[in-house]
C-alpha cells in the first residue's frame, strides 16, 4: 500500500507561511520521522499558531465589537431591502412584515440596496484588515445572528436574510489581495455614505440603529489613513 | 524573565553556534531533556524569541538531506545572551541549598 502519510503532511503544511512550510518539513525529514508523526506535528504547529492568535484583544474585539453587531443589523437591512422588494413589485405574500422600514418607493429601495452592499463590503474589508488572522471566526460570527436569532420574518424565504454576504465576501476577498483604499477615497466614500443615509432618513427609509454602521464606514477612512502612514514610516 | 523552554532553546543555538538551525535545536534539546521536542513548541517559541530581540532567524539555502527544503537559522544576539545569562544566574542563586543541588556539588568534589 503507497504511504500517503508524507503527500498528506505535505499538504498540510501548506497551511503555514511558505518559509516556515520548507522548514517544518525539512528539518522532520531530517530528523527521520515517519509521514504520520510529521503529520501530527505540522498540525500541532497549525493549532498551536491559531490557538495563539486568540491571546491578544484584536480577534475578540474585531469579533464581537465589529463582526457580530454589524451582521446583526446588515441582516435586517437584507430583511427590509427583501420585503421592500417583495412589497413593491406585486410579489408581497400576506402576512410578510414591512418593519423596520418597507415604507419607500423605488428610488429609496435602489438607495437602499445601494447602502446594503457598500456597507457589507466596507465591514469585509475591515475585518481582513483588521485582523486577517482570525477571518473565519469573525465570518462565523456574521452568520451566527441568521442562524442562532430567531428573526420573525414571517413567510419571506429565510436565505433573504443574507443579501449581505457577498458583498461582505467581496471586501474580504479585496482585503487579501491587498487591495489599499487610498484616505482621500475612503474620505469620499464616507461622506458619500452619510450622504445617502440622511437623504434616507428623511425619506423615512432608515432604521434608527442603522446609524451605528456608519462607524465601520469612518473606521475604513482611519484604517486607510493609518496604513497610508504606516507605509510611509516605512520607507523613510 | 525568560521562560524555561525558552532557556532550553537559546543556549542549544549559542552551543551550536555556525549550525543552529530548527532540526540541530531540537535534536540538542532532545539529549538534553530526554524528551523529543515538539516541532509546534520549538518554531512557536523561536517567533517569540524573535519578535522579543533574543533570536535572529533566516532562511538558508535547501540541501538534498532535506528533500530539497531550505534552513531556518538561528543565531542568539547579545539580548539573547544576556537573558540566557540573567536566567542562569537566577537558577544558580535559587538552587543554592537545594537538595538535589548540594548532592550535585557533593558529588563533583568527591
Amino acid at each position: 500500500m503507497t504511504n500517503v502519510s508524507w503527500p498528506l503532511a505535505d499538504f498540510a503544511a501548506r497551511l503555514l507561511e511558505p518559509p516556515e512550510r520548507e522548514a517544518v518539513l525539512g528539518d522532520l525529514m531530517e530528523a527521520g520521522e515517519t509521514g504520520w508523526r510529521a503529520l501530527r506535528d505540522v498540525f500541532g504547529l497549525i493549532i498551536l499558531r491559531h490557538a495563539l492568535i486568540f491571546r491578544t484583544f484584536r480577534p475578540w474585539l474585531v469579533g464581537f465589537g465589529l463582526a457580530l453587531p454589524a451582521s446583526y443589523l446588515l441582516t435586517w437591512v437584507s430583511f427590509s431591502v427583501s420585503s421592500t422588494f417583495e412589497r413593491i413589485f406585486g410579489l408581497a405574500k400576506v402576512g410578510v412584515h414591512w418593519w423596520p422600514t418597507g415604507h419607500e418607493g423605488l428610488l429609496l429601495l435602489s438607495c437602499h440596496v445601494l447602502l446594503l452592499v457598500v456597507w457589507s463590503w466596507i465591514a469585509g474589508f475591515l475585518y481582513a484588515s483588521l485582523s486577517r488572522r482570525s477571518l473565519l471566526f469573525s465570518v462565523a460570527l456574521c452568520l451566527a445572528p441568521f442562524f442562532f436569532y430567531d428573526f420573525r420574518i414571517g413567510p419571506l424565504p429565510k436565505p433573504c436574510l443574507l443579501l449581505f454576504v457577498l458583498p461582505m465576501l467581496l471586501g474580504i476577498f479585496h482585503s487579501l489581495q491587498s487591495i489599499r483604499i487610498a484616505p482621500a477615497s475612503a474620505l469620499l466614500l464616507a461622506l458619500g455614505m452619510t450622504g445617502l443615509m440622511t437623504f434616507c432618513w428623511t425619506n423615512g427609509a432608515l432604521w434608527i440603529l442603522n446609524w451605528a454602521l456608519l462607524i465601520p464606514t469612518w473606521g475604513l477612512v482611519a484604517v486607510s489613513a493609518i496604513s497610508k502612514r504606516v507605509k510611509r514610516d516605512r520607507l523613510a | 524573565m525568560l521562560g524555561e523552554f525558552e532557556y532550553l532553546l537559546i543556549t542549544a543555538a549559542a552551543s551550536l553556534g555556525a549550525d543552529a538551525y530548527g532540526a540541530t535545536v531540537r535534536e540538542v534539546i532532545a539529549a538534553a531533556t530526554g524528551r523529543k521536542c515538539s516541532i509546534g513548541a520549538l518554531y512557536t517559541t523561536i517567533e517569540r524569541l524573535e519578535e522579543k530581540g533574543v533570536l535572529k532567524t533566516w532562511m538558508s539555502e535547501a540541501t538534498p538531506q532535506r528533500g530539497g527544503r531550505a534552513k531556518r537559522m538561528i543565531q542568539v544576539t547579545p539580548k539573547g545572551v544576556l537573558a540566557a545569562k540573567e536566567f542562569y544566574e537566577a537558577v544558580s542563586r535559587i538552587s543554592r541549598g537545594a537538595k538535589w543541588a548540594m548532592s550535585e556539588v557533593r558529588a563533583n568534589h568527591d
